[in-house]
């Protein structure tokens, strides 16, 4: 019971900062309309002005809805970038504010307090995904398949990876000190291993397997399959039990992780410098 | 306190900082892969015996690598100045040393600039590094032109520092920097083909580009550097580049001294 008065504290406090600076709305508005616009022109750049070349394109990604094959991936790409940096900064940004010292001397479970921030992140995730998925229907046309509760099911899925990656990330930013670093080889890897914009056998057979470790690379796969392909959830079922398996890996690592930098930086007594 | 003094100052406190930190410099060999990998696998699943037709017919060879390298190193120099320029007075807000500093009888575009003139040090070794690292991953080469391609490319950035002082403005009212910077940083350099050929947006936008000094910068580094087809002659977008710094300047300095009266007249300098 303690423990939801934390989270909801966390969170309520978290929500009065995030809308005393409401210019976080342009970016929901227009992040997910400008950053797949980048890798879908390039891809009619490669096309050329004819689109030929998007036959190529066709055969090897398996479907001839590009646009929408472009869109999946970033979606799932952005949705774990804004979490990164929100939930996966939120300790350290806490200790630029010098409020974290006073906070953890709180006699509170730690992670409630890191469950409480992880609110507003998803808040914002659900918020970019549903006006991205609108954006796209309505500017750029793309034709979606599958229905509403398949799109839960594959959006559900990535929560434990996403937010087990946060949980690593926080933790190990708040020992390291330094967030941009952090969440750009978070997001780096991703935006490498997992085909946000290219299937992941173009790759070479070392990246393929590493990639194979990251559930978003199955989890961008079942929504592609679902959102485009117009797959059933059955059908997509390997991509969606990997997808959750390894991110419940993740989580768990991800709290494991928490408990030993909690520990060490009590020791060293170094929560408030940065 | 004379012009001089102050940048030199604040290129110190830059400098300190960034050292400070140096997981920042590591960075630098690992970004580029991160944000080319996807365009350059995409290439992979366009492309036929190494060749991509379609977009040799918008450029004039099939170089998308040289492309993509050359659009993301001026891309670079862009999002330094948008990033520095606005980040360093958010920063500042909420160190709560933005109003002090200001108090202090100096020149507001100097304690701007100071902290920008490190950076701008500090993007320079990267971009060398960038090429580096695109050199081995990607099989990135440029021929000899790069001393010409550098004196596109200069008057390209003191044009864009006069922007950064529009952009420090907007930040100033909206005591925010984070979406502002991001949003105009990146739809400058989308616009400005910084990761495709401006022919292949729609003709609006096309219209857009060719307004932006930065699409000369990068159409003509790449035209040097790759012997790729220019959208006019080189003398030209030139020309167009340097006309841009004395507008950028001056409706930067504009902007920003306005900004920056009302908000002591309102006294809002110390909230964020």
């Amino acid at each position: 019971m303690q423990s939801l008065r934390v989270i909801l504290a966390v969170a309520k406090k978290d929500l009065s900062t995030l809308f005393r600076y409401p210019t976080w709305f342009i970016s929901v508005i227009i992040w997910p309309l400008i950053f797949p616009l980048l890798y879908i022109l390039t891809s009619f750049a490669y096309a050329g002005p004819d689109k030929k070349g998007l036959i190529v394109f066709q055969k090897v990604a398996g479907t001839e809805n590009i646009m929408g094959y472009i869109v999946i991936g970033t979606m799932v790409w952005m949705a774990v970038n804004i979490t990164m940096w929100n939930y996966g900064g939120y300790l350290r940004e806490e200790q630029l504010r010098g409020t974290l010292e006073s906070n953890w001397l709180c006699p509170v479970n730690k992670f409630s307090i890191l469950l409480g921030a992880g609110i507003i992140s998803m808040v914002l995730s659900i918020m970019f995904s549903v006006i991205g998925i609108i954006e796209y229907r309505l500017i750029y046309g793309i034709k979606f398949t599958g229905n509403l509760i398949d799109w839960i099911v594959v959006f559900l899925i990535l929560f434990p990876g996403v937010y087990g990656l946060g949980m690593i990330f926080a933790s190990l930013i708040l020992w390291a000190k330094e967030v941009n670093a952090a969440v750009n080889v978070a997001r780096g890897v991703m935006m490498i291993l997992c085909g946000i914009t290219y299937p992941i056998y173009i790759m070479p057979n070392w990246m393929q397997a590493l990639a194979k470790f990251l559930p978003f690379t199955f989890g961008i796969q079942a929504a592609r399959d679902i959102l485009i392909m117009d797959k059933t959830l059955l059908e997509t079922a390997y991509n969606l039990i990997l997808c959750s398996g390894e991110g419940i890996i993740f989580l768990a690592l991800g709290m494991l992780i928490f408990k030993l930098v909690e520990k060490r930086v009590k020791i060293s007594g170094s929560l408030e410098r940065f | 306190m004379s012009f001089l003094n102050v940048l030199k100052a604040r290129f110190l406190i830059s400098m300190k900082i960034y050292f400070r930190y140096p997981v920042n410099v590591l960075m630098t060999l690992f970004e580029p892969l991160m944000w080319l990998s996807p365009f350059y696998f995409m290439g992979k699943a366009f492309s036929v015996n190494g060749r991509i037709e379609g977009f040799e017919k918008y450029t004039g060879n099939s170089d998308y690598i040289g492309f993509m390298v050359l659009g993301f190193m001026v891309s670079a120099y862009v999002s330094m100045i948008f990033w520095s320029v606005g980040f360093s007075l958010k920063d500042e807000m909420r160190q709560g040393v933005l109003e002090s500093n200001w108090s202090s009888p100096s020149n507001r575009i100097a304690l701007l600039l100071g902290r920008t003139l490190f950076q701008f040090l500090a993007t320079t070794f990267e971009v060398i590094l960038i090429g580096i690292v695109c050199h081995f991953a990607f099989g990135f080469t440029v021929n000899k032109n790069i001393l010409k391609a550098i004196s596109f490319l200069l008057p390209g950035i003191i044009g864009l520092f006069g922007l950064g002082l529009f952009v420090a403005s907007l930040v100033l009212i909206a005591k925010e920097a984070g979406p502002i910077v991001d949003i105009t940083n990146s739809t400058l350099n989308a616009l400005s083909g910084m990761a495709f050929p401006i022919k292949v947006m729609p003709r609006g936008f096309v219209f857009i580009s060719m307004i932006l000094p930065m699409t000369y910068v990068n159409d003509s580094i790449r035209a040097l550097l790759l012997g790729q087809t220019p959208l006019m002659p080189l003398y030209k977008e030139f020309l167009i580049i340097v006309i841009s710094i004395f507008i950028f300047w001056l409706v930067g300095s504009y902007a920003f001294a306005k900004v920056e009266r009302k908000c002591k007249e309102l006294g809002i300098l110390g909230t964020h």
